[in-house]
This record gives structure tokens, sequence and C-alpha cells, in this order.
């Protein structure tokens, strides 16, 4: 096998990337091509659905239909993601350079709600934040907040949950930049009259995007495509693209539309992580890596 | 590094070739499917025999079983196990009819055993069932008490009238549950709307509830509902989401947010509300002036199960008179057995003429059941109320 290798070494590539690509073809390619061939569907769950291009315009109609909580979507995944950069960047910061002995404790702290169930960690929030829970019930009581006042039930909770439940996610990749970056560099920007924040606008922060933009999209893809918080922390008013493509889905049997709008999220996810990558360049970022 | 650039790009172009090659094909394939209704397939295995099974899997709404003092065991239950030497996995698995379809609908369309021997749905989703041919039949050889103690009301009911598929698990009567302290003054399904509550009320996530709530509340019939009076009802509540009145719609989980005061005033179901009054005296319920709506939650084996026999005489468990009387005192829904009534007085004088457990002329006035729809009628309501709820 391996004297065959060395007789073709361009082959040692393929082989040890097929694994990964058999993986991608059984789940993700083939479902994929499942959900396009569902989008253009017509019909109904008793009597039968049929193929057709012509049910293409599934796409414009549900486009139509959902604009709203599609735009909600980008907007709280959005913001959610820059709540989580301005969190935790901070954060990654203090791990990686003043932490000391207790490093390793806080990089703990941060993934700790990992070892719960997410839906038991939104389903706690519901509680420590109930109307008169023991957070706002005792506000109220000494009459900080209005009596009518609340969170659940708002964009603000909606946000909230995201936020709280990807903020690892953008933790983590941070902080493996930032613990990356050599402080000799930064010594040598103060020996040349860089203050601290000069040294940490040239050096510390350029050699911390790559972690920036790991974590920004490892917030912003689930968020998009969020259902959960949504569902129990919103109310009608903050319903995300995910509870439409839950909803046609799973209560209204309207497979057609479901896959429509997952289709179009997909698109959409990758298109707003092309500009990205265009905006931030990735090159530079591989450089910085390197 | 141009070498290999050059050799990346050989490969993107290649690729491309085979991409463009294989999506001509899948043109072709995509092309070539469909679905074909469901409507009488049944090409499930049958996997039946006339041996209790080991284990049973029962799927059930919450509230919907009896509790010991300590809340930590199920009595009936455990008779049962005790009984049959048989393990019940029984599951609250069903948190609205919709979102539990959702979940057994794959399997069952595929012919593949769902999980579930017993799904406990109501009237107008057990129907749907029915039809698509997603049900067994029910061998009643080994169902005596069932076939003795079913109440005559309940046989010959459109969607399965010669009692083939359903065994009636409970009659529910939905209204309201409200705080007596801050929504005392709620009487009616309009009183919801009212600005006091704002934020504070939640309706139900089954569209034939809450549509027949707010139908009664304008004067029309829930059993003669169209299109029209359909959207009279929509056009009540719809200022009500749109103003952030309603705070949610749930299935049962209203539960959780009326008992921590989140919710003020809901659409309820009478029997959980009287269950949640147990540990909060200040949640009542209140029979809305212009009438509750009414439906029956029925016990089916969805097709291909793998436990028939055993979950043949679960069904059976519950129509002994004892066992259903022990059930419905701690329910409070309106039970389906005969002798139900004679055995709970033994229990509680009081429940046996509790008319929300054994209906009067006079409660029967008010109670109201929603007209069987069209596939066509179905589907625009669903929608309609889909995107009521912001979906």
């Amino acid at each position: 096998m391996i004297a065959f290798l060395r007789r073709r070494p361009g082959l040692l590539p393929l082989l040890l990337l097929a694994p990964a690509i058999a993986w991608l073809m059984a789940f993700y390619v083939y479902p994929a091509i499942q959900m396009l061939q569902a989008s253009l569907w017509s019909g109904t769950l008793e009597t039968g659905f049929t193929f057709s291009w012509a049910n293409a315009v599934t796409y414009s109609t549900a486009l139509g239909r959902y604009s709203d909580q599609f735009l909600r979507s980008i907007v709280y995944a959005a913001i959610s993601t820059l709540v989580c950069l301005a969190l935790a960047f901070p954060l990654a910061y203090t791990i990686a350079y003043r932490a000391g002995r207790y490093r390793t404790l806080l990089l703990f702290i941060v993934i700790a709600p990992f070892f719960t169930s997410f839906l038991l960690r939104v389903l706690a929030w519901k509680t420590v934040l109930a109307d008169d829970g023991f957070i706002l019930g005792p506000l109220k009581g000494i009459g900080f907040l209005p009596a009518e006042f609340r969170i659940l039930a708002t964009p603000a909770a909606v946000i909230f949950g995201i936020s709280y439940n990807f903020f690892p996610f953008m933790v983590l990749p941070i902080y493996v930049s930032l613990e990356k970056i050599d402080r000799r560099l930064v010594e040598a920007a103060k020996d040349l009259y860089a203050g601290p924040v000069r040294a940490f606008q040239r050096i510390t922060l350029p050699l911390a995007l790559p972690g920036v933009f790991a974590g920004s999209l490892l917030v912003f893809i689930p968020a998009m495509g969020d259902f959960v918080n949504a569902e129990l922390l919103g109310s009608a008013q903050t319903r995300l693209i995910g509870n439409v493509i839950q909803s046609r889905f799973l209560v209204n049997n309207d497979y057609p539309t479901a896959a429509a709008l997952s289709f179009m999220l997909m698109a959409g996810i990758l298109t707003a992580v092309f500009i990205y990558a265009r905006v931030l360049g990735t090159d530079e970022l591989e450089t910085g890596i390197g | 590094m141009d070498t290999e650039k050059s050799a990346e790009m050989l490969v993107s172009r290649r690729t491309l070739l085979k991409v463009g090659a294989a999506a001509a094909g899948t043109a072709a394939f995509l092309a070539a499917c469909g679905t074909s209704g469901s409507s009488g397939t049944p090409s499930a295995k049958p996997s039946q025999s006339d041996t209790i099974s080991d284990v049973v899997n029962v799927a059930n709404w919450t509230l919907y079983i009896d509790l010991s003092e300590d809340q930590l065991t199920r009595p009936t239950v455990t008779a049962f196990e005790a009984e049959y030497k048989t393990k019940v996995n029984y599951v609250e698995a069903i948190n609205d009819n919709d979102s539990f379809f959702g979940t057994i609908q794959a399997p069952l369309k595929a012919g593949e055993d769902a999980g579930w021997d017993i799904a406990t749905l109501t009237d107008w989703m057990a129907a749907r069932i029915i039809r698509l041919g997603w049900a067994e039949k029910l061998n009643k050889d080994s169902m005596p008490n069932f076939t003795a103690n079913l109440l005559d009301v309940y046989k010959g009911r459109s969607f399965d009238p010669n009692v083939e598929y359903l065994a009636p698990w409970a009659g529910i009567v939905a209204g309201i549950a409200a705080h007596k302290s801050t929504a005392g003054f709620v009487k009616g399904f309009k009183d919801l709307f009212d600005p006091r509550l704002k934020g504070k009320v939640s309706l139900l996530t089954e569209m034939r509830d809450t549509i027949g709530l707010a139908m009664l509340a304008n004067g029309d019939d829930p059993a003669k509902a169209d299109r029209a009076s359909f959207d009279r009802a929509i056009a009540v509540i719809q200022p009500g989401v749109t103003g952030g009145q309603i705070r949610a719609f749930t299935g049962n989980d209203y539960k959780e947010l009326i008992a921590k005061g989140d919710v003020a005033a809901c659409a309820a179901w009478r029997g959980d509300t009287v269950q949640i009054g147990y540990e909060n005296a200040d949640i009542v319920w209140v029979t809305p002036t212009d009438g509750c709506t009414f439906s029956s939650d029925n016990m089916l084996i969805p097709l291909g199960a793998a436990h028939k026999f055993t979950a043949e005489k679960w069904m059976d468990w519950y129509y002994k008179p004892e066992i259903a009387a022990q059930l419905t005192a701690y329910v409070q829904y309106v039970s389906p057995v005969k002798g139900t009534k004679e055995e709970i007085a033994k229990l509680d004088a009081a429940l046996a003429t509790d008319p929300f457990i054994f209906p009067d002329a006079a409660l029967s006035t008010k109670l109201h059941v929603f007209a069987g729809l069209s596939e066509g009628d179905e589907i625009y309501m669903n929608n309609a109320f889909s995107a009521l709820q912001g979906n």
C-alpha cells in the first residue's frame, strides 16, 4: 500500500479526504438534494406530493410571505453576535493574559453550561426571568421596576437567550487566537514608543482577528437558524425563520414551503459568510495565524 | 507554491465538470421523484402475538394520569404492570396534536414502527390518522371491558363508526383558567382582551379550541365552522397578538406559565385547571359565558406498533369501571366508561355529581363540538392560525 502510494503520491490527499467526503455526501449532499426535491413538490400529505419544476414559484411565494421572519432572524443573529463579541473579547483577553493560575478554571466556567442540555438551559431562564421570579419579583416589590415590566416574551429575551447559549463559541476561538500571539511583538511595539492602546490596536487586535472571524461565524450561523430560544423565551411577535420552518414541516405538513425556506436560509448564510470573508480578508487572516 | 495552486485549480475545474454532470443527473432524478398519497397503504410489518410483551410504550398528554400522594408513582399504571407483569413506558410526550404528529409522521409514512404502542390524540387528529391508514385495527376479542363499557355516545362517530380503531381516553372541555386575584373579572373569552391583562394571556395552539372559543364569543357555532366564521374569530384575536395582549400560544405547557403567574388568564382545559388548582388555590376554572368547546382524546395503536396485544390490554384496563373511577377522580376529565359514576361515588360522592365529569343537561347546552373539516378548509384554517402565531 505504502509502495503504491509512493508511486502515485497524488492519491494520498484524496485518500485522506475520502472519509470526510463520504460523510458529507451521506449527511449533507444527499439530504440537500432531497430538500431541493421537496421544495419543488406540490400537493398535500393526504393526496401525495408531485414534483414539477414549475413549483419553483414556491420560493418567491415563501420569501414574500415570511420576509419579516427572515429579516428578524438576520437582525437578532447580528445583534447576538455583537453582544457575544463585546462580552467575549475582554473575557478571552483576561483569561489569556491576566488569569494566571486561574486560567483553566475560567475556561472551565465558560464551557460549564455545556454540561447540561441546551433545552434545560433555556427552560431555566424561563424560571430565572419569570415576571415575578426571584430577580424581577423583588425589584418590583421595592418599586424599582413597574409591576407590568417583563423580560420574557420580548425581543430582548430572545436575543439574550441566543447570546447566552452561543457565548462560549465566541470566547474559545478568540482565546485561542490571543493565546497564540507572541507577546514579544507587543513588547517590541512598546519599545518603539507605542502606548498600550496603540499596541493593542496595531498588534493584539489584528492578530486576534482570526478568532473574531471564527467566533462570529460560530455564533451567527446557528443563531440564524435558531428556533428554540424564540419558541420558549419569545412571543408571536418574535418568531424567527427557524420557527416558521419547524412549523411548516411539522405542524402544517407543508414540506415544499419548509424545504424552500431551508434552502433560502442556507443560501443566505453562505452569501453572508462569503461577503464577511471578503470584507475581513481571509488571506490576511491566514497570514496572521501563521 | 505556484505548482500547488495550479494543481488546486486543475482539481477545481475537473470537479466543476463532475459537478455539472452530477447536476444534470440530479435534475433527471428530481424530475422522477414525488410521493404518493398515504391513504390506505399499510405496508408496516405485522409483528403481533397474543402474549404480553416486556414493555408497552404509551404516549399521552401531561396532567392526564393519576398520581400517588407523593406524586412519585402512577397507581393505575403500577397496578397494570403488576397485573400483566410488564413495564409501561408512560411518557407525557404530547404537548399538542400537531407537534406530536410531526414526530410520528415520517416513520408511519415509511411504514415503520413510530416507537409508540399507544398514542392518545384528539378526535380530528385521530380521524386524520385513520384516513391515512396509519392506525391498527383493534382486536376486540382481547378487550372485553372495552366492548362492554364504552359509553354509547362514543359509538357511531363519523370517523370511527364501528369503533374499530379508537378507544376514547377522556372527554375534554376547553374554557378559561384564571388567577382569582388578578383576573377575577374574567367571565368570557372576550374578557381575555381586557387591557388590565396585557401580556398576561395565553391561548391554545389547538386551533379548534382557541378558534372555537372565539367563535362562541362571536355568536358563531363551532359545529358549523366555515371560512367566514373562522375569519371572524381570527379578527377577534389578531389585534391581541399584534398589540402584545397575547403573551403566548401553548399546548399543555400553559400550566407552568399560569402557575408562575406569568399568565393571569388563559384558554385552558378543565381537568388540567382542577389539577393545577391542587397546588395553587388562586387558579380557578371559568366556564365562559358564551360556552365551551368539547372534544375527546382517543387511544389508538399506530400502524406497525411492536406491542399491539399489550397495547390492547392497556386500553382495556382503563375500561374497568373501578380503574376508570380511580383515574377520573384524579384527572377530573369526562369519563367515557360505563359504571364510572357508581364507582367514583364510592371514592368521593361529590365527584359523582360533578357535571364536568358526568355532564348534565344544563352543562351539555354549553358544550360545543367543532365541525369536521374538509382537507381544503383544514389547510386554509391551519395556515391562517399559524400566521396568527407568527409562523
